[in-house]
């Protein structure tokens, strides 16, 4: 029997080498070493231009090792984001580590400093001609007290739109905000968007999304959801959403959703939760305008999720989930894995209950939740969807009932106790008079004796 | 927690220090020079007690560059981040650590510092966004050992596309310490607010050109929805605990190796898929990914459920299966299988031999060498692994043969003998010719059981050779029960060249007694020579006794009146030994059959 520590010893060393497998080396040391090339050469040719016009041959071959390496990084990363922060230099988030001897002629954060820029993203390759100008104009000192606004117009001008150029960045220090739990839940939500728009930024582009920026969002929307009715606050939220995220961030949270009520750990939680906004990545590959039939949109997403190295269990089932979620829970090729089960779920309502252009939902949450009810044993896992129906209730979020008194109400909650499965908080939509009410009125169905007569399916 | 009570933060040095300032190294104080940069700060009690804490923290998180987790070193440091980190939270409660670019501070006073950012445990966790570390009193053993290896990884550069330390820390899920993060980077302030003035940022908003186009790009909710006719009544139905125990196990770490399975299918399906062809590398580097998980998990069970999935898509597909099969399994995996099989289990597992059949490329040298590095006594698993492996690889493990001593070439010979009979058989002499004794005597053996011919002949003749009496012995009772007639010549020299100690006692008169089984009548004629009265040179030289008593065991051999006369005539002129020697050997002749000598 080890004692304590050497218990200790054992699970530090199983945990190391859980996290080295998890790593992916080759492209760490890719990104380090290119990176390294472009922020050295990019120092370099500004460092030249002071001592050499722009138009001397001295600069033909670092301008075109610079474009190269740039090209290659691009080809690697997409958009290549060089930023200065305070005296280290980050590619895309990784520090770059340069020879000590080499390090003090580093200036290029000075370079971009005195135009008040920290950081340069490339979200396209650089020509000769372009490289020159960018060294030019950064090499010229501001003549504005907007240098930076003044440095991006002259960039425009010279045809580099393509250039972003970031404020002068530092570590945020003690005592400003922290991303506590106390976050506003919509703002959470809201905030998905962005880094879903990233994901699919790269899927477009056939690079590999990564999951960090999703997961952090994902943590934060776990921590936010807590104790509230996280559905019915998705669903206010959901129209605050640009379109494009809206069905991946309320899948998202659906899964979150049964997940939690499965009983899942919060870290499996945010392992399912990236593996929910990860689901239709398949629907993205090629591009905007490009077109993947919804059949082969799981399998068509495997390609670029692959290329991620390194053994993760949040990746091995993401794959999976990725890969199954579009097959029923009785598929003749094996029960699909758990997060594949769950997403189905979750994906399946929010299709059959989310506007469509010029119309309504397909059929309302109630007869949504009803008809997936008959379907559990067969399309999906019967103790998730129970799980998903013991949350929802009989009139999910979105319901609008009329009532046997003569109210219209839209249904704003999900299940709050036992007592309230069949009876959510609603909205009044219109009175028994038929006259909408001038403030917002809430009817809480499980407090009285209201009674639903019929069940709206809701318009356009 | 639990621990013996630490020194007091003044053991290591009893001054008050400003940050940065250097420690005096004393002996045992810190490990190089280097470490006495991470010198104790913190004026008062509590804030040395948290300097000790956290110091202790950082030093063993980053101890794991130099050292092995096993490492004695590390039980040293772990135990005494224990016991530091416990002495502060029994004797002040709370320790909330206020994460700064080189420093932390507890309640504004600085208690580490560290300029060196390869080495300050601050930079690291500020440069992740973490803020604020609270260790609340209740913090046991096992959440302070997983904050170690959170640090450790991060010390020891290890990247995952998955986690930083923040979600590693949230990960954790821990009960007994706290988190405040940020995001790691903000523009400036001065320019922020000129930003801000300017053109205000929509935190919701794209955040750059990719992510714009993203926003930008028309988009409409067009998906099938799935056409259920069929209603059911909408019940709350509440759920034992124990149905979702099943959710939980399929969550669980023991559930990893059958996803990896799952995994291994779809992939091997995907191959087969004519409108989304996964790429094959892409495929073999998952693969690789999960045979080593499998195997650091000594899953091998499942790892052959892998390789058949693998194996069965290929041949679905039409994909080559070696690069496949090569990336589930190679002798690495093998190696681990064989280092996992307890020491009393005498049956290589089928699986290892299934594995070991479906493995491309060349098994044998790694066995080989699995087996040299075993002394040639390896795990029954290798040996039987090795039958299968080294067949039709004769010239191979002679190569390895020849380069051998000792119990190893011994237990080649015995795989070679095994597998390839013939090869054995042919290398038989040479090993005869320059083996050690014990090697000699397993080959001898394998001559005795191997059908007989003119290899095995040549090598018992070779072996007649040997300075080993046992297995001059053992060879010659071959060849005469083989009446070898080639080996009388090899015999008879021998014979001639026989000194040394013991010699005449122990094999002349078998040399003797061999010659006359394998050529009765050269034989005589050599007999009636020997039996001749020695001159007075005969009865010095040693050699010429040998002959006669070889010669009386060779004529008890040969019964006839000529026998027993040469054999009187050898007992009258012989010394007392001889005398009885010859006279044993009448008695034998004359009973007509000379039995063979022991």
């Amino acid at each position: 029997m080890p004692d304590a520590i050497e218990a200790a010893q054992q699970r530090l060393a199983h945990l190391l080498a859980q996290a080295r497998a998890e790593e992916d080396r080759e492209l760490a040391i890719a990104v380090r070493e290119q990176g390294a090339q472009v922020a050295h050469l990019l120092n370099g040719l500004l460092r030249m231009a002071r001592t050499h016009a722009l138009n001397n041959t001295a600069f033909d071959d670092p301008v075109r090792e610079f474009g190269a390496a740039l090209f290659r990084l691009q080809d690697l990363l997409g958009p290549v984001s060089l930023q200065c922060v305070e005296k280290h230099i980050y590619v895309n988030d990784l520090r770059l580590r340069f020879d000590k001897i080499l390090e003090p002629s580093i200036s290029l954060g000075d370079d971009l400093k005195k135009h008040g820029v920290g950081g340069i993203t490339f979200n396209e390759p650089l020509s000769g001609d372009e490289i020159r100008a960018l060294i030019r104009l950064v090499y010229a000192p501001p003549t504005s007290d907007q240098p930076r606004a003044e440095l991006l117009a002259a960039l425009a001008a010279a045809g580099m739109r393509s250039l972003q150029l970031h404020p002068v960045f530092r570590y945020r220090i003690s005592g400003e905000d922290y991303l506590a739990p106390s976050l506003e839940f919509a703002d959470v939500y809201r905030s998905g968007a962005v880094a879903i728009a990233t994901v699919f930024a790269a899927v477009s582009a056939g690079r590999l999304p990564s999951p960090l920026p999703v997961r952090r969002v994902i943590q934060q929307l776990i921590d936010a959801s807590r104790g509230r009715d996280a559905v019915a606050e998705a669903v206010a939220a959901d129209p605050s959403l640009p379109p494009f995220a809206r069905h991946t961030m309320m899948v998202t949270m659906l899964s979150l959703l049964i997940g939690r009520g499965a009983g899942l750990a919060d870290a499996s939680l945010a392992d399912l939760g990236v593996a929910a906004a990860f689901h239709d990545l398949g629907l993205r590959v090629g591009g905007p305008g490009a077109s993947v039939p919804f059949a082969r949109h799981t399998r068509s997403g495997l390609p670029v999720l692959l290329r991620q190295r390194g053994f993760h269990r949040a990746k091995l089932r993401r794959l999976l989930a990725v890969s199954e979620h579009g097959r029923d829970a009785t598929d003749r090729g094996g029960v699909p894995s758990l997060y594949a089960r769950v997403i189905r779920i979750a994906d399946d309502y929010d299709i059959l209950t989310r506007p469509r252009a010029g119309r309504g939902p397909i059929v309302s949450t109630p007869d949504a939740i009803a008809r997936m009810a008959a379907q559990g044993g067969k399309a999906y896992d019967p103790l998730l969807l129970q799980v998903f129906v013991n949350l929802i209730g009989r009139f999910p979020p979105g319901a609008v009932l009329r009532l046997a008194d003569g109210h219209v109400v839209l249904s704003v909650s999900s299940v709050r106790s036992p007592q309230t499965f069949a009876g959510p908080l609603c909205r009044v939509l219109q009175r028994p008079d038929g006259v909408a009410p001038a403030q917002a009125a809430f009817l809480d169905l499980a407090a009285g004796t209201a009674k639903v007569v019929k069940v709206h399916l809701p318009t356009a | 927690m639990s621990g013996a009570p630490p020194p007091s933060g003044s053991d290591r040095d009893d001054r008050d220090l400003l940050p940065g300032q250097a420690a005096p190294a004393t002996p045992g104080a810190a490990e190089t020079v280097e470490d006495a940069i991470e010198a104790q700060a913190g004026r008062s009690a509590r804030g040395k007690a948290a300097s000790d804490a956290l110091r202790a923290l950082a030093h063993t998180a980053r101890s794991f560059v130099l050292y092995d987790a096993g490492n004695e070193r590390i039980r040293g440091f772990l135990q005494e981040v224990r016991d530091r980190v416990e002495h502060f939270l029994r004797t002040y409660g709370e320790l909330v650590v206020e994460v700064r670019p080189w420093e932390l501070a507890v309640d504004g006073e600085v208690v580490y510092s560290e300029p060196d950012r390869e080495r300050s445990l601050a930079f690291r966790l500020y440069r992740d966004g973490v803020r604020r570390l609270t260790f609340h009193p209740e913090l046991d053993w096992s959440e302070l050992v997983t904050l170690v290896g959170i640090m450790s990884i991060r010390y020891k550069g290890i990247r995952t596309q998955e986690d930083d330390i923040v979600t590693l820390l949230w990960r954790a899920g821990f009960s007994g310490i706290e988190m405040a993060a940020v995001e790691g980077l903000v523009a400036s302030e001065e320019d922020a607010t000129r930003d801000d003035t300017e053109n205000p940022r929509d935190p919701f908003g794209p955040q750059n050109a990719a992510q714009a186009a993203i926003f930008a790009a028309p988009y409409a909710f067009d998906y099938p929805w799935p056409t259920f006719a069929e209603r059911a009544v909408v019940e709350l139905r509440p759920l034992a605990p124990g149905l979702l125990e099943r959710i939980a196990r399929e969550d669980g770490p023991e559930s990893l190796p059958a996803d990896c399975l799952r995994l291994a299918r779809e992939l091997a399906a995907a191959l087969a898929d004519r409108d989304d062809p996964l790429a094959l590398a892409d495929v073999t580097a998952t693969l690789r990914e999960v045979r080593d998980y499998l195997v650091g998990e000594e899953r091998f069970d499942t790892l052959v459920e892998v390789v058949r999935a693998v194996a069965a898509g290929a041949a679905a597909s039409g994909a080559r299966p070696e690069p496949l099969l090569a990336a589930c399994v190679d002798a690495d995996t093998l190696k681990r299988f064989i280092a996992s099989i307890p020491a009393d289990v005498a049956e290589a597992p089928p699986a290892l031999l299934e594995l070991a059949s479906l493995v491309p490329g060349d098994l044998l040298t790694p066995l080989l060498d699995l087996f040299e590095a075993a002394d040639g006594r390896p795990a029954p698993a290798v040996l039987q692994l090795l039958a299968v492996q080294a067949r039709g690889q004769a010239p191979r493990l002679l190569g390895r043969l020849r380069q051998a001593s000792g119990p190893v070439a011994l237990g080649l010979f015995r795989l070679l003998a095994q597998v390839d009979g013939a090869a054995a058989a042919g290398a038989a002499a040479e090993l005869l010719g320059r083996g050690a004794a014990d090697l000699q005597l397993d080959v001898v053996a394998f001559c005795e059981r191997t059908p007989y011919g003119p290899k095995i002949g040549r090598a018992l003749v070779v072996a007649l050779e040997s300075e080993s009496a046992a297995v001059r012995a053992r060879a010659l009772a071959v060849l005469v029960r083989q009446r070898e007639r080639r080996a009388f010549e090899p015999l008879l020299e021998r014979l001639k060249r026989g000194t040394g100690s013991g010699f005449a006692e122990t094999e002349a008169p078998a040399l003797g007694e061999a010659l006359a089984r394998l050529d009765p009548e050269r034989a005589m004629e050599l007999f009636r020579e020997w039996a001749k009265p020695p001159g007075l040179l005969g009865r010095i030289v040693p050699g010429q006794t040998m002959f006669r008593w070889a010669a009386a065991s060779g004529l008890a051999a040969l019964p006839g009146p000529e026998s027993e006369e040469l054999l009187e005539r050898l007992a009258r002129g012989a010394s007392e030994e001889l005398r009885r020697h010859a006279e044993a050997a009448l008695a034998r002749a004359r009973r007509g059959a000379g039995k063979p000598h022991a």
